[in-house]
């Protein structure tokens, strides 16, 4: 310390100026250590007894030590030695060393930085008033742990994995741990220990197959206790500090804690396993002490504390209870869990969610990792390909050295949700053919799947999800993918019962993209590229870089997370279209919710469905010319795949068309112009599947209604649908053309609305 | 809620204000100077100090429920008229937006003529007079009260004055528990004086309204009684009164412990002793019955002097040699003398109810004045900027 710099002195200005510091005093010949006397709120007859009953006293004194590294680095702030440890808010600190204060709960320096040295002031005398009243602790709030921040040896475990064990008779159990060596700044080392979530048998052979033949493997040892004389599991509900540094204060500690007689057995056993040898190289021994507390411990869910020490240990003699070998306390983390990830993503921790993720590549990965941070990961996954080296220019995962580059992708999903604490179940099926056998393969959604997302961005797999069997059968799908080189997103999300389907939904997002001047031209027009991705291959892709293609994925992570909670919309499904400005840094959504289609049936089971608002459209012309009939072209999409029509708009009747109350011919003046044009303006997505009249009664087709159908069909390679809207129904007939005999041959099956 | 009591700063007079844990309001007496209400001016703006801590009732009024006038004195009630509403809460309006008096507690003295000796009242006395005549009235004639017309009357006086008032008298030596009509069970009074009348109406013609001050034990508690605090508050009674209480209370000291005095008549020396101060200097003499009474301070009790600061001067009160004494009576049980004087700034003093006596809250006046001068310093420090220079970053 070279001596009180300005900072230190401004600092100090700040403490003496504190209201509730009534002296201070330099006590090294520089004044960068002070002892500063606080005054402690606290109840009058407590003052009256010149101490709280937690041993706080009305003035306490409390030391500032500041080094040359302040303001950067934080002042140690220490209490007087005889300062009443068992208390939670203590550092753990050895016995000879003065008790200091854990007053804020993150990295002071951090504190330091964004509140000053008043801020410090202000969370030090707010924590000698509280560990003034920490007598009075209110177990409704839970048992506050041992604080354990300062510590530089830490153990991450899973804590389920250690209660787990805990029964009414007492014991102890092993696992195995690694270890990485830190060399700490002060002088010696420590070790960052992680405990294998798996119990360990310690058999004769232990040390020689698993120890000695890993480097950074060690051992860990979890102890819980029994039940007391009269029945009732042992509690410890006292307040220790943290100050075990001995094998012999250890012992003590077991034996307050209620653990003396597991933790000699199982030191027992190690010795045994010891036997005679000694090694040069020690044993890295991690403790779990497993304490039952009176309340919950604070944030854990559980009254059990986990108490963790860590030994180097090198022979038999280094367990006797005279053992000379250093015991450390180690700070505890909780290995990843769902419920850690949920906690610091500030979630609602879901065990239930269940959803499968179709589509392992770049935009599903990442949805499943974003959605597997939060704890809510995909708890099915579909692909069938292998990770090839091109994907890694964009996919959420990163090649790990030890495996090799084939993979399934499914698996190296599966296997980072799995080291997020999850498990998810990876299928290698081809999703199209495993979906039109029949049966179709159920293992895609097991029981109780909540939804299923398609980030295939497969136009084969959105046509095997609605192949009559399986749509009737199968969860509501989510469907994420991009357009136009990443420049915009599409989400569609299907209504109950698949209506609106993924299918009514493209097409309908095709209407409504067209309609759009940007997106018209960004997302309905461009085509993807060809890539070479080695000697004689290439692949067909969108060129675009990682970054652009995860600009889109968080939203579409945050609805998938909101529609596991909340569910899906209940009545209708919905369209999210979003787009983004080339340099990332305008993004912005539109959200359309899509009403149920009506759907109609043919009896071979031939379907066709009519959104919402063809029907409002139809009905607005029928209601403009009353006591006349009166018609026009449907506009739409027909799926060979899933032999099924989608209808999503219609095309006004020519001027030269006919309206009388027998019945309503369609002109043809400029027809073909207008629909040409509406097909171009589309870039072909759209286009006429056939033609809308209405009866004034509730009739079924005429016969001119058949012979027209006929008609149509023989004019196109596809079928052509005649929907008739009468008063009470929508119905119609699909008329279906088979060039291939020697005479042209039409057939004619009639349609019906199928009720939900 | 926590149970706590305020204390303001109103220079030789008195204005404490309490809360139960029930959230009943209690102000005892009240000296809101003329210029105590402009912000410009040098006195803290105590209406406003107390308004802030005042609920309003669903029809729109703020509102105490228990105002204790110890006795009419102008420390004691200035600023009655102009922020307190007198008369039936039909005519409270809302643009003078006045607070309503729920219950007042009020000394039988305000009955007396005004031709007796000493007893001329202020403007202010006189409006708490006419108020509480008012409420008697008309309890008088409809035999109960409610909101905005009730009154308690505590101790009897002189002439039968306070004869057929049975409910809304309160004896002296006895203890109420009610507040506005309801029975608390976290608050609790015992009415020590005034000292019921004497025969001899000669020795009653010459107490001073000083003596005819209310005295009470107030106890508040954090939930239930059990463990309660003590606050005993004497308006102005001087020496012969608190020679008198000890006697009558000597077997039953208990009735006149506390956890907070505030100390007789701003910290005034006549509390204490026969003797005059600027006379006998620090030959006057202590009453010893005087500060047994004075002196039944429970372990860590505060005596607070409200009151302008204390020198160590002739001035009386507040007198330094008061103070001296009740630190003495202090020193034995670790209490604290505060005088409210002597505290920086315009905040009032505050005190929290706990289980174990009276826990002071932190005064934040103090602590204002170094943190930034000007939006640079907070800017350009860093290190030592206020809460907020820098918003919270996350990598």
């Amino acid at each position: 310390m070279t001596g009180v710099t300005k900072a230190i002195r401004r600092a100090l200005d700040v403490v003496s100026g504190h209201p509730l510091v009534r002296e201070i005093r330099t006590l090294d010949e520089h004044g960068s250590k002070v002892a500063v006397d606080f005054v402690v709120p606290m109840p009058s007859r407590w003052i009256g007894a010149g101490q709280s009953p937690a041993g706080v006293r009305p003035v306490e004194t409390v030391t500032f030590t500041f080094d040359d590294f302040f303001p950067l680095a934080v002042p140690l702030i220490e209490l007087r030695q005889d300062f009443n440890r068992s208390h939670p808010h203590v550092q753990p600190s050895r016995t000879e060393d003065p008790p200091r204060p854990c007053y804020f709960e993150g990295d002071p320096q951090d504190l330091l930085r964004y509140r000053g040295m008043e801020g410090i002031m202000v969370q030090v005398a707010d924590w000698l008033e509280k560990a003034a009243a920490a007598a009075l602790m209110d177990f409704s709030q839970g048992w506050e742990p041992i604080r354990r921040d300062s510590i530089n040896d830490w153990v991450e475990v899973d804590p389920n994995f250690v209660r787990g064990f805990v029964n009414r008779d007492g014991g102890s159990a092993f696992a195995v741990s690694q270890h990485l060596g830190l060399e700490l700044r002060s002088g010696g080392h420590a070790y960052a220990i992680s405990v294998e979530a798996q119990r360990q048998s310690l058999g004769p052979d232990f040390f020689r197959k698993v120890i000695e033949n890993a480097a950074g493997v060690g051992l860990s040892v979890i102890v819980w206790g029994g039940k007391t004389p009269s029945g009732d599991p042992v509690v410890s509900d006292r307040y220790l500090p943290e100050t075990v540094r001995t094998m012999a204060e250890l012992t003590d500690r077991a034996a307050h804690y209620g653990l003396q007689a597991q933790l000699r057995a199982a030191f027992g056993l190690l010795q045994t396993r010891f036997g005679k040898s000694a090694y040069n190289l020690p044993l890295i021994l991690t403790l779990l002490l497993v304490v039952r507390r009176p309340a919950d411990v604070i944030g854990q869910g559980s009254p059990l504390e986990i108490v963790p020490y860590v030994m180097e240990v090198r022979s038999a003699s280094d367990l006797s209870g005279s053992s000379e070998v250093p015991v450390r306390p180690a700070a505890v983390r909780d290995a990843i869990s769902r419920k850690l990830l949920a906690s610091v993503s500030g979630s609602r921790p879901l065990e239930e969610a269940q959803w499968t993720l179709i589509g392992c590549g770049s935009v599903g990965a990442k949805l499943a990792i974003h959605l597997a941070r939060e704890g809510r990961a995909p708890t099915t996954l579909v692909d069938r390909s292998l990770m090839a080296p091109h994907n890694y220019a964009r996919h959420g995962l990163v090649p790990i050295p030890q495996f090799p580059v084939p993979d399934w992708k499914a698996d190296a999903v599966a296997r980072a949700i799995q080291g997020l604490g999850q498990s998810a179940t990876p299928l290698h099926e081809d999703l199209a053919v495993a979906l039109a056998s029949s049966p179709p393969a159920k293992q895609i959604w097991p029981k109780a799947t909540q939804l299923l997302v398609d980030a295939t961005g497969s136009p084969t797999v959105t046509d095997a999800l609605c192949l009559p069997q399986v749509e009737a059968k199968r969860p509501r799908v989510v469907e994420t993918s991009l357009l136009g080189r990443g420049s915009v997103s599409y989400m569609a999300i299907e209504g109950p019962k698949a209506n609106p389907s993924v299918q009514d939904l493209q097409a309908e997002s095709y209407r409504v993209m067209a309609d759009d001047d940007t997106l018209r031209e960004l997302a309905l027009a461009s085509a993807s590229d060809v890539v070479v991705v080695g000697q004689g291959c290439s692949t067909r892709t969108a060129q675009m870089t990682d970054a652009r293609l995860s600009t889109f994925v968080p939203g579409m992570a945050r609805y998938l997370s909101a529609a596991l909670e909340r569910g899906l919309p209940v009545q209708e499904g919905e369209l999210a279209i979003g787009r983004v400005d080339d340099d990332l840094m305008n993004q912005s959504w539109q959200r359309f919710t899509v009403p149920a289609f009506r759907r109609l049936r043919s009896s071979t089971g031939r379907r066709a469905s009519i959104s919402h608002s063809v029907v409002e459209l139809i009905d607005s012309a029928i209601a403009d010319r009353p006591h006349v009939e009166t018609g026009g072209i449907l506009i739409g999409r027909f799926n060979e795949a899933t032999d099924s029509f989608h209808m999503v708009d219609i095309v006004e009747p020519p001027p030269d068309s006919r309206f009388s109350a027998a019945e309503f011919t369609l002109g043809v003046e400029g027809i073909r112009d207008r629909l040409k044009g509406y097909n171009d303006r589309t870039r072909g997505t759209l286009y006429p599947v056939g033609t809308w009249h209405n009866h004034l009664a509730n009739t079924p087709a005429s016969l001119t209604d058949l012979a027209t159908a006929a008609a149509l069909a023989l004019g196109q390679r596809f079928p052509v649908v005649l929907m008739i809207r009468t008063p009470g129904s929508i119905r119609g007939v699909i008329a279906d053309s088979d060039r291939s005999g020697a005479t042209p041959a039409v057939t004619i099956e009639s349609l019906e609305e199928t009720l939900p | 809620m926590t149970a706590s009591s305020t204390h303001f700063k109103v220079d030789n007079g008195d204005m404490h204000f309490l809360a139960t844990a029930s959230e009943k309001t209690i102000l005892i007496d009240c000296n809101i100077r003329s210029d105590a209400d402009d912000p410009d001016g040098d006195v803290p703006d105590v209406a406003q100090q107390l308004r802030s801590r005042l609920k309003r009732d669903p029809a729109g009024y703020l509102y105490v429920d228990a105002f204790l006038l110890t006795h009419p004195d102008q420390d004691h009630c200035r600023g009655l008229w102009k922020h307190f509403h007198l008369g039936p809460v039909s005519e409270w309006s809302a643009k003078a937006d006045k607070i309503v008096i729920r219950e007042m507690w009020s000394s039988p003295i305000v009955f007396r003529r005004a031709s007796k000796k000493q007893h001329t009242l202020c403007d202010d006395a006189n409006a708490w007079a006419t108020e509480a005549r008012r409420r008697v009235k008309r309890f008088r004639d409809f035999g109960c009260l409610s909101d905005g017309d009730r009154i308690l009357i505590l101790g009897e006086d002189i002439n039968g004055k306070t004869d057929g008032l049975g409910a809304i008298l309160v004896r002296t030596d006895s203890v109420f528990q009610s507040i506005c009509g309801s029975y608390q069970i976290d608050f609790r009074a015992r009415l020590i004086a005034p000292i019921p009348p004497q025969d001899d109406e000669q020795e009653e013609e010459e107490l001073s309204k000083n003596d005819s001050s209310v005295v009470v034990n107030i106890e508040l508690g954090t939930f239930t009684l059990s463990g309660a605090s003590h606050y005993l508050f004497g308006g102005d009674a001087e020496v012969g009164i608190w020679e008198r209480l000890w006697q009558r209370n000597k077997d039953a000291p208990e009735n006149l412990q506390y956890d907070l005095l505030a100390a007789p008549h701003h910290c005034s020396w006549h509390s204490l002793s026969w003797d005059s101060w600027s006379d006998w200097k620090e030959l006057a003499e202590v009453s010893p019955d005087a500060r047994k009474a004075l002196g039944q301070a429970l372990s860590g009790a505060y005596v607070i002097s409200s009151s302008k600061p204390i020198k160590d001067d002739d001035v009386d009160p507040p007198c330094i040699r008061a103070k001296r004494e009740y630190k003495a009576i202090l020193s034995d049980v670790n209490g604290t003398f505060e005088c409210l004087g002597d505290l920086k700034g315009d905040e009032p003093l505050e005190f929290e109810v706990t289980g174990d006596g009276l826990k002071i809250k932190t005064r934040t006046t103090a602590l204002a004045a170094p943190s930034i001068i000007g939006g640079l310093a907070g800017a350009a420090a860093g290190s030592s900027s206020a809460y907020g220079a820098q918003p919270f970053k996350h990598g």
